[in-house]
């Protein structure tokens, strides 16, 4: 006999039928929840978040309910009742006091809850807390595929016939039982059985319910895969060797994948831009287009690739169960410096973007533990970092592959350790207190979904574009503006060019070509960022910088790529330095005494360590700021970052100058 | 005379592969308690140590003996969990 407490009974009611309807979709993590919504809506879906909250909220349109009906996605939690923000967020929406922004405050039509058919026993106290609510309610069983190969057999017609309720066997995976689960869905009922109230008699009454649901059945057969696999992937140095072997093979396919479409697109761009060099008259217009428009977002979604392709691979990864395994590995690491592994997606995200990061920490369950994250996230190299670093170590390096690639993985470790550094006097500091001790599922190895994963790609990539497009198209308007106006006169040295280049008939190209590098060198240096330059040129100069130099830092301000082509159009009149000669004009470029060279080696080694350590990314503030839900995190971070990249990039430079390196 | 009760140890000092079955999580602060209940660790569990260490891996099965998902546990969380230590 069950010694559960008696459940108490509630009142039939008439099967509902609503149409359209609005359905809340509640589950444990890794249950296989979005998999599911995937697979009901695919691309008909929209995101959007919880009012006063950054969590995110997808709503989806599926196909086989009522048109105009509504599936949103509630964060995945492991109990209604924790004093969590996720679960925050699902008891609000299911009481009917918050939607997703831009939708009607109402209690859902109905409640699906995903349950994981290889981990019934758990799931079930979650099936129990969502029938207190009394909302008609649905529940999945998703995954039988994978509890049929593990030996799990438990019967869905207990569930049905003792709470009132439809169980749906199903497979979000395969597709199995999704037309019964929609078809469920559109005459849920309330459930005629409440477990008790207290947290005790709520475990009780699961396993009970899963007694009577396994009874007459085997004992599971124990998961020996699993077994074996987190043998070598949680093992202190096997899972630390497998950990940089998964993560080298992710950043090689990244960067190796995405350098197709990122050249496709910069070609894409650039006729674009020649395009509208013809059609529209010279002038301000066209110097807005071309100039701003078309190079602002071009320089914004040539890293589509790379953040959709990220996206995509830790989506895989994260299906597998590896990631994580992953988190389990890196918590020793980050945890003496008061991160723990949760932190690890975001760090390991950063290096592709910011932006992505950042928007990631918020899977980090605790607030300090998650700011301490959004600190350190822009420390990590990111890939608008590559140009910089390309320029500054193959002007220190000339002939050397080798040293060339030792400065390069140097920079990225100088990252690393910076961020790890702040993260720790900003736990000791401003984040003073304990960090949430590590208690973290590790669910069952399993095949991923590449549906799944492309649509995640997909939902990134759009956010992306949204949120960082927008803003770093402003931001290059604005730059543009600073750059290009006031227009001044051509110099007489340039006008007397192009008197002799009239003269010279057939043979004038390269007077012309002399010429507009000229006038470019001398509009730069009179326009607005110029003379912002000259301002500002006695606060870096203790860093070993000109007034060009300066001009670079600040021009780049906003986003770091674009300094190596403001360099290049200062010195050569030219972006493009990869063009024959201008990388060498770029290397010999002198001061305006004309004497003294600009990229000095010491004044290369100070750059480095500037350009590694400097918040030199609006879009990141703007996210962090949004993020943290507060402005005075973003200002702190640019302060922390700036600070210290200055501090650390004078002493380079003071040391090295000490030491007569020039 | 009374069978003597099992002695109690912490979670984390079970060997490898050990078995025990939850006795209480009164140690834990109430935050904790109850993120590890809604993890399937809470009185009358049957859990099983994985790997020993900080964190250490916990194979929880719940009550009824039924299929079991694992849990990576902090050590300030596993000394914190009494188990007595079932017979293999």
């Amino acid at each position: 006999m069950s010694d559960a407490p008696a459940p108490t009974a509630l009142p039939a009611e008439p099967a509902r039928e609503v149409r359209p309807i609005r359905v809340a979709i509640l589950g444990n993590p890794n249950t296989g929840k979005t998999t599911l919504f995937n697979r009901l809506c695919g691309v008909r879906h929209k995101t959007s978040n919880f009012p006063g909250t950054t969590q995110e909220a997808r709503i989806g349109f599926p196909r086989g309910l009522p048109e105009g009906s509504e599936l949103i996605d509630l964060p995945g939690i492991y109990s209604l009742e924790l004093d969590q923000s996720e679960a925050a967020i699902c008891r609000d929406v299911l009481a009917g006091q918050l939607a997703p922004r831009g939708e009607s405050v109402e209690a859902p039509d109905a409640v699906l809850v995903v349950t994981d058919a290889t981990n019934m026993p758990r799931n079930l106290m979650l099936v129990g807390e969502a029938i207190r609510r009394c909302l008609p309610t649905v529940i999945a069983i998703n995954m039988v595929d994978a509890s049929r190969r593990k030996g799990i057999h438990a019967d869905e017609g207990v569930l049905t016939a003792r709470l009132g309720v439809e169980a749906v066997p199903c497979s979000a995976r395969t597709g199995e039982g999704l037309d019964a689960l929609l078809a469920a869905l559109t005459r849920a009922r309330i459930p005629t059985e409440s477990p008790p109230p207290s947290e005790d008699g709520l475990a009780l009454w699961a396993d009970d319910l899963y007694a009577r649901m396994a009874a007459g059945y085997d004992q599971p057969r124990p998961d020996t895969f699993t077994d074996r696999l987190d043998r070598a992937f949680t093992h202190p140095l096997l899972g630390l060797g497998a950990f940089v072997g998964v993560m080298a093979g992710l950043f090689f396919v990244i960067f190796s994948l995405a350098a197709y479409p990122m050249g496709w697109i910069e070609s894409i761009f650039s006729r674009l831009g020649g395009l509208v060099g013809a059609v529209l008259p010279p002038g301000a217009i066209h110097d807005l287009v071309a100039d701003g428009v078309v190079a602002g977002i071009g320089a914004t979604v040539v890293f589509l690739p790379q953040i959709c392709l990220l996206f995509f691979l830790i989506s895989l990864l994260e299906d597998t169960g590896y990631l994580a395994r992953a988190a389990f590995v890196m918590d020793r690491v980050l945890r003496p410096f008061g991160l723990n592994g949760h932190a690890f997606v975001p760090l390991l995200s950063s290096h592709a973007c910011a932006l992505p990061g950042i928007i990631a920490a918020r899977a980090v369950p605790d607030r300090r533990d998650r700011l301490a994250t959004m600190l350190t996230a822009p420390f990590m190299s990111c890939t608008a970092r590559i140009p910089v670093y390309v320029l500054l170590t193959v002007l220190l390096f000339r002939d050397s592959p080798l040293l060339q690639a030792l400065a390069f993985t140097a920079c990225y470790a100088l990252g690393i350790a910076a961020g790890l550094l702040s993260a720790l006097v900003a736990r000791r500091t401003i984040l003073r207190g304990p960090s949430r001790p590590m208690a973290l599922e590790l669910p069952s190895y399993r095949l991923p979904s590449l549906r799944t994963a492309l649509l995640a790609a997909w939902d990134r990539g759009l956010v992306f574009l949204k949120k960082a497009g927008t803003i770093i198209l402003a931001i290059s308007i604005v730059l543009w503006w600073l750059g290009a106006y006031p227009g001044t006169e051509p110099p007489p040295e340039a006008v007397e060019i192009r008197e002799r280049a009239e003269a010279a008939g057939a043979d004038a190209d390269a007077l012309l070509a002399e010429a507009d590098a000229i006038e470019s060198r001398h509009a730069t240096r009179r326009s607005f960022l110029g003379r912002m330059g000259e301002a500002a040129e006695p606060v870096f100069r203790p860093l070993g910088y000109d007034r060009q130099l300066t001009v670079g830092v600040l021009a780049s301000f906003a986003a770091r790529e674009v300094f190596v082509a403001t360099m290049a159009i200062q010195i050569a009149g030219r972006d493009d330095v990869e063009e024959s000669g201008v990388f060498e004009a770029v290397a010999t470029a002198t001061r305006d005494d004309g004497r003294t060279p600009i990229f000095t080696r010491a004044t290369c080694w100070s750059l480095l360590v500037y350009y590694v350590l400097a918040m030199q990314c609006l879009p990141t503030l703007a996210v962090t700021a949004k993020e943290s839900g507060h402005w005075k995190w973003a200002l702190l971070q640019l302060g922390w970052m700036w600070g210290l990249a200055y501090a650390s990039a004078l002493v380079v430079f003071q040391s090295l100058r000490a030491a007569g390196v020039a | 005379m009374q069978p003597e009760a099992p002695a109690s140890v912490t979670l984390a000092s079970l060997l490898p592969g050990q078995s025990g079955l939850v006795r209480d999580t009164d140690a834990l602060s109430p935050g904790d308690a109850a993120y590890l209940r809604a993890l399937g660790i809470r009185p009358r569990s049957r859990v099983r140590l994985c790997r020993q260490g900080g964190p250490c891996i916990v194979e929880v099965g719940c009550g009824c003996g039924g299929p079991c998902c694992r849990v990576a546990l902090s050590r300030h969380l596993a000394v914190h969990i009494i188990v007595e230590p079932m017979p293999a």
